[in-house]
Order: structure tokens, then sequence, then C-alpha cells
């Protein structure tokens, strides 16, 4: 196997960086909407042993991450119709599911929310406690909840390939980039983690083109080691293509990812310090007063230590101007966020306050919009739909960042 | 299958105790007048050869449970006249409902003019009651009464409690940057936010570890072993959480690991008692594993005694299962089972048929690591400052010849 180290070229702070152009350009030729991504589409009789994380390629097709069995399902849901998105707050919004699937709301997990960005419609990945059933399931624009039928479903699926052993224990991501779908896998046994590329068009069963790099951090520019991704982006700097990703609790890092070879090994660079004990959930770029800002929602780590409290929720969400992504190639000088930890004794109102007066540096902001919430995702640039946590009673609604 | 409740005959006695007793408990099919409210119900007129069925002459309402699977049914409705006639799919929602919560997802279907069937979109939960209603009035112009029948789910079978039926690493004493531990279950447990279940003990100060573990469930596809992490943000050298939190073990301390004993099986069973493990913090560990030190005890040819490999140091139970093997020199494998024994520093290989003499050699892939994440490719931390530092090396395989003598 060939093996090579990729290193990150010093790129300049004024950069040109974008979301990945979601055209699926290497698609096959001469198909049309959904078929240009998928080959040797199935139909039916789909099934998840653990439903995961989601995104929405394009024309409809929604990339599903099957955690038990470490594959990528790209199912065709043929919901391209018109915009309805969400016209109201769902409150309790778990019971509501929990409900439509024989349970209480204690009896599910929602492992993860997205909308279809042609007409908002929202899309959940939701596990019955009790059975361990995966269930995908929508809810509209009148909040109406509705499952997808599996049993019909028209889709596609990739297994993860682990030199000839299927070690991938938990796809944490899985995004369309362009010419490829990229997908993060970890796995139960060693220590390490994997990004998976599978080239477009996703084909049924074949696992033969998907290579895979391992990623690395390097702290304090002297400690190298394998670093598991917990979630990504893809985005474009100067014709590169690169990911943004969050480890479980690490500073953010980019990592590089054109002309690799399968086995590579990549280095992330980090460019964004949270603070110790936040976990990056979702991420995606909009643009705002002429700048790119890249979002997003952190799970705290430390939310239950009462001398480390950083606000009331456990979960809270930011935006980051995207001049910090052309940091260099060590983490010394990553832009960190200022935090002032709260006192054991603060009640929920202090810290609110004390929470919202946290600012800085310049370009690193605490969004109020995005507090409690556990799962946002990009509807149309600055139009966001968002899975709040208020006290442990779960809503779901639209918001505009500002 | 079982109905709930069991008695289903239209005797004056029955038809006045629906009408003195109006909860839905003690009846399994009925009609009402109209669209009871949720969760209640006025059954009045009992009636149905049997009882999955309920009737008021001109509708019937009847729940097909599937022979062999109680947690799938499809409900059906006919009617004496084609009154399905002019009800196209998008009005049949909300004509059947089946409840638990609140109604269920599912998908209804108009068969012909006379008969509509409903079926739940995932299945029914065991041990619980369901209540199935066909509801004519509800923004439709059927003539009808409401249809109510009562379904519950056979619970399982009384079965043992789960059990935790092995824990790794097995050893008293773990080195303090340990990273791992594998818990096998004897039967699939309950899957989602299963971190409260946990909970590490600094038996030395009398104190929890705080927020020692990885959040991120890593099970086997069987659903029975789960890989507990401790969270390598701790484990690592400057790494924030390492920096301002330290690290989780103290060398010379001693710990406890618990497993709170509420935590259910997948069919609903919890552990029971708690399960704990206890052991001492020794040294932190920065050596890689080395194939060459290991010491080989080499059976004699034709025996089927077992390949004794002693590792010198406690390695990864689950990699050392699935990533060492054994081959002839020319790479065909060897058939046979895999042992380990002493804390898993000790691996043993028995072959299904007996040992030839010849070439043989040990397959080992380089991810094998030891109890802190060092694996034979890598030490789990490079220094990648000091030139002297072990350093990483190819992925790949790592071999270790050994001879069967004549």
């Amino acid at each position: 196997m060939t093996r090579k180290t990729v290193t990150l070229s010093v790129v300049g702070l004024v950069l040109s960086i974008g979301v990945m152009a979601m055209t699926g350009s290497a698609a096959a030729p001469g198909k049309k909407g959904a078929d240009r991504l998928l080959k040797n589409v199935q139909t039916g009789g789909l099934k998840f042993q653990q439903i995961g994380r989601m995104s929405f390629a394009t024309d409809g097709v929604l990339l599903v991450a099957d955690r038990g069995n470490g594959s990528i399902v790209a199912i065709d849901t043929g919901d391209t119709g018109s915009a309805r998105p969400l016209k109201k707050r769902i409150d309790n919004v778990d019971k509501l599911i929990a409900g439509a699937l024989g349970t209480k709301a204690t009896g599910v997990q929602i492992v993860d929310m997205v909308v279809n960005r042609i007409n908002g419609r929202i899309y959940l990945s939701v596990i019955r406690k009790q059975d361990g059933i995966s269930a995908l399931l929508t809810i509209d624009g009148a909040g109406k909840v509705a499952a997808v039928n599996l049993s019909k479903s028209r889709h596609v699926r990739v297994t993860l390939p682990g030199n000839g052993k299927a070690k991938v224990s938990n796809v944490t991501g899985v995004k369309l980039a362009g010419s490829r779908v990229l997908a993060a896998g970890q796995s139960g046994r060693e220590f390490a983690s994997k990004i998976y590329s599978i080239p477009l068009p996703l084909e049924h069963g074949n696992s033969a083109a998907v290579y895979s790099t391992e990623t690395y951090h390097v702290a304090h520019g002297r400690w190298e080691t394998r670093a598991p991704i917990q979630s990504f982006i893809p985005i474009q700097e100067n014709g590169k293509t690169f990911i943004v990703g969050s480890f479980n609790c690490t500073p953010i890092a980019k990592f590089p990812i054109d002309g690799l070879e399968d086995g590579a090994k990549i280095k992330g660079t980090s460019v964004v310090e949270l603070g110790s004990g936040n976990r990056p959930v979702d991420m995606f770029i909009y643009k705002k007063g002429g700048k790119s800002w890249l979002v997003t929602n952190t799970d705290r780590f430390h939310h239950r230590n009462k001398n480390r409290r950083f606000g009331p929720s456990q979960y809270w969400g930011c935006r980051i101007d995207m001049k910090y992504l052309g940091a260099k190639e060590t983490n010394e000088q990553a832009a960190r966020r200022v935090v002032k930890y709260l006192g054991a004794n603060d009640t929920d109102e202090k810290a609110s306050r004390r929470f919202a007066k946290q600012k800085g540096p310049e370009g690193m902001e605490v969004l109020d919009v995005l507090f409690g919430v556990k799962h946002i995702d990009q509807f149309a640039n600055d139009k966001v739909v968002v899975l709040r946590d208020t006290k442990g009673q779960l809503s779901l609604e639209s918001a505009v960042l500002p | 299958m079982t109905l709930f409740p069991v008695s289903r005959r239209t005797t004056a006695a029955s038809l006045l105790l629906a009408a003195v007793v109006s909860f839905p408990g003690p009846t399994g099919c009925g009609s009402g007048s109209r669209p009871p409210e949720t969760g209640h119900t006025t059954p009045t007129t009992p009636v149905g050869p049997d009882e999955l069925e309920s009737s008021d002459g001109h509708f019937t309402l009847a729940i097909q449970p599937e022979t062999d699977d109680p947690t799938r049914i499809v409900i059906v409705v006919s009617s004496v006249d084609s009154a399905f006639g002019k009800e196209n799919s998008d009005r049949l929602e909300g004509l059947i409902e089946v409840r638990a919560e609140a109604p269920l997802l599912g998908s209804i279907e108009r068969v012909s003019d006379r008969e509509i069937r409903f079926a739940p979109s995932f299945p029914l939960l065991a041990g619980q009651d369901y209540v199935v209603r066909f509801l004519p009035q509800l923004g439709h112009d059927l003539a009808g009464d409401t249809l109510e029948c009562h379904y519950r789910v056979p619970a399982p079978e009384a079965a043992p409690a789960p059990t935790v039926t092995a824990l790794y690493p097995t050893s008293a004493v773990l080195p303090a940057n340990h990273l791992k531990f594998y818990i096998v279950f004897s039967e699939p447990m309950q899957l989602g936010e299963i971190w409260d279940y946990f909970r590490l003990d600094d038996l030395d100060n009398d104190r929890p570890v705080p927020r020692p573990f990885r959040h991120t469930e890593l099970w086997s596809r069987d659903r029975r072993t789960l890989t507990l992490w401790f969270h390598p943000g701790r484990v690592k050298q400057g790494v924030n959480l390492n920096v301002e939190l330290g690290a989780i073990l103290t060398e010379g301390r001693r710990y406890r690991l618990s497993i709170s004993g509420d935590w259910p099986s997948a069919r609903g069973t919890p552990l029971g008692t708690a399960v704990t493990r206890e052991f001492t913090a020794g040294p932190a560990d920065h050596q890689q594993p080395d194939l060459a030190k290991w010491k080989i005890t080499v059976p004699a040819a034709r025996s089927s005694s077992a390949l004794v490999c002693g590792l010198g140091s406690s390695h990864d139970w689950a990699l050392l299962h699935s990533d060492v093997r054994v081959e002839t020199a020319a790479g065909q494998p060897v058939a046979g089972a895999i042992e380990t024994t002493d804390h898993e520093s000790t691996w043993t290989f028995t072959p299904q048929s007996s040992w030839q003499p010849g070439r043989y050699r040990l397959a080992v892939g380089s991810v094998l690591e030891d109890l802190a994440g060092n694996s034979l490719e890598r030490p789990f931390e490079v220094d990648i400052t000091d030139r002297k530092s072990p350093g990483s090396t190819p992925a790949g395989t790592r071999y270790r010849e050994f001879t069967i003598q004549p």
C-alpha cells in the first residue's frame, strides 16, 4: 500500500472559501434527478441496523449512516416538491414523535435532524429504545409527522471497507462533496478514524472504489495522535478541497483531501478553539453582512460539573468568521473563544446574563438563537431549523441567523 | 395472541357490565355512537364471532395479527355495501387508528369499495396494550358507529435478567493512560444515551471521577459487546481536556468501574444488580508492543496442542481475536481457535487439525494495541519534536515465523 503524508501549505488570510458545490459533477452522465447520483438502485427491503447521522445531497437524495454495520445508504426520497417550510414551533416534539411510534418521550432517541433544502421538509432519524427499531420520520410545514416507507424506498447501500474486516462501528458523518461522498468512520477496537471517499454515482453493493485516509491531530506542535472525526463539512478554498472537522473534544481543524491516495495520512490544522469540553455537533456555512460564517452547535462536556458551568444548557452554538479557517499549520495560535466559567451557585438567570456578555475574539460570536440547540440544519442561507432543548423539553422551530 | 380482555359474548350481563363500567379496559371490541376522546371510549354493543372483531351490522372492524409475529398486525374494516366506493386514498386518512400513547404511524389503503386496510409502519411493542378504532364520522360522510377493539401484544416469556458475561481487560492493574474496556453482555442491550449507567470512582479519595468516558456508542454488530472508552481528550498529552482537567487515572490510586443494574436489555429486563470492577492504576505505558519479543512455545508435530505466545504484557482483547492469526509460510491461513489468558498477556491458538511439520508464521495486524493504545504501528502519542521518539511505521501486517519440527 502506498502511504503518503500530506502537509498543509501556507494559505493566505484572504481566502475564497465556500461550501463544496453540491453539483454531483462526476455523477452518471445522461441521467436525471436522483439517478445522476445513484447506480444499481434497489427498490424496497431497506432496513437499518442502527440509523445514524444524515445529510441531504441533491435531487432529494438523502444520505444516511447505518451505524450498526458501517454502511452508507442513499435514499431517493422523491421529495422534490414545492417549498413548505415549518410554519410554527412544535413544542414537545419528542413526545409527538414518540407517540407516533407508540411509546413515551423517554422511549425514543432522536439521533439526527436535517432539512430538505428543496422544500423545507424535516427528516429525523430516530431509535425506539425498547426494541432498537430504527425509524426515518418526516415533519412537514404544518407539523405533521410521517414515516418514510423504507419497504418501498429506492436506495443504494455502500459498506465502508475495513481491510477485509468490517471494523467500522460508527459512522459519525456523511456528506456530499462535489464529485464524491465523504464519510467519517470510527472503530470500536483500534483507536483510529478514517475519512472514506466514495465516488459518484454511488453504486449499490460496490465498495471497491472506496478509499480511506486516516486523520491525525497535533497538540501544541508536539503530540501527534490519531484523531477520530466527530462531525465535518467539506469546503473549497482557492480551488482546493478541505474538510473542516471536529473531534470528540479538541479544536475544530481543517484537513486537505485533494490528491490523496488510499491509506494516506492527513494531519489537521487547528483553526478554532471553542474551549475544552465542547463537542461540535452540526456545521454549515452561511453568508451575511459581507462575510462568510461557519456555524456550529456544541454539546458541552462539562455541563454537569457545577464548578465549570457554562450557561444553563448543555447545548450552545456560535458563528465563526471564515477568515479563521486560513490558519497555518500549527494550532499554537488557533483562535480561542473567550470562556468565563460560571460559579457553582449561579442561577440559570445569572448564567444567561453572563453567557450573553462573553464576547470575543472578534469574529467568534455566541449566538443566542442557538442556545439549547441539540441539532441544527440549514434550509436556505440564514434560515435554519433547530431542535432545541429547554430544560429537557424538546422543540422544533425555524430560526433566522443574525 | 391475546385480546384484552378475553370474554366476548353478547349477553345481557355483558351489556350491563359494559354500560356501567364505561372504560376501555375490560372490553375487547365494541361500537359507539361518536368518536371517543383520546384514551377514553364508551363501548355499548360488543359483538363479534371472535375476539378480534367488532361490528355494528354495517361495518366490521377486525384485527389480523401475523401468525408468527404478534407485533405485526393489519386492521381491516369491511362494509356490507360499497361504502368506500367514493373514498379516494387521500380521504382515507384518519378512518382507522391504532393508538397507544397517541395514534400510530401507518398506511391505509382502499382494497375495494367494501374494504379498507391499515397497517402500522412499525412493529408493536411487546407487552403493550393498543386501542384500535374505526372512526367513520371523522370528516367523512360514512353512516356508522365508532367501532373499537383492544389488543395486547403478548409480553415475551419470562427469561433471566441479562448479565455481563465478561469485562476486559481482566487485569487488576491498568496503566494510568489506559484507554478502553470491552463489556460483553449475554444479550443485546438497550441503546441510546447509555452514559448515566456508567460510573468511575476514585476509591482512595472516595469520590467519583468526573466525566471520564467518551460519549460515542461503539457496539459490536450483534449489539452484545460495547467498547467503553475513557475520553481520549483526557488521556492525550497537551490536549485541552488533559491540560485543564488532568488525566483520568493517577498512578497508585485504586478505582472502581460500575455498571448500573438499572440498564435494561433490548427486551426491557434490567441487569438487576450493578456490575463492578476494581483496579489499581499502574505506571503509564508509552512503549509499543514488540512482536519480536513474544515468547512462542511451539507444539510438537502431529499434535493438536496449542501454540502459546507470551506477549509480555496485557494487550487489547478484541484485537487479539481479530488481528492475530496463524498462516503457513506461503500465507495460507490455518484454521483454529483463539484464546487469551493471563489477563490477555498470553495468546493461544489451537488448530482444528493436527500440526504438520513445516514453516509457519504469525500474521499480526499493525493495529494491534496494548491497553494504552500503543500499537505495532505507532505509539499512542508521537512526540514530533523528539527525533529519538519512535514515529509512525507503515500500516499492514507484521510477521513472526516459527517452525514445527518433524
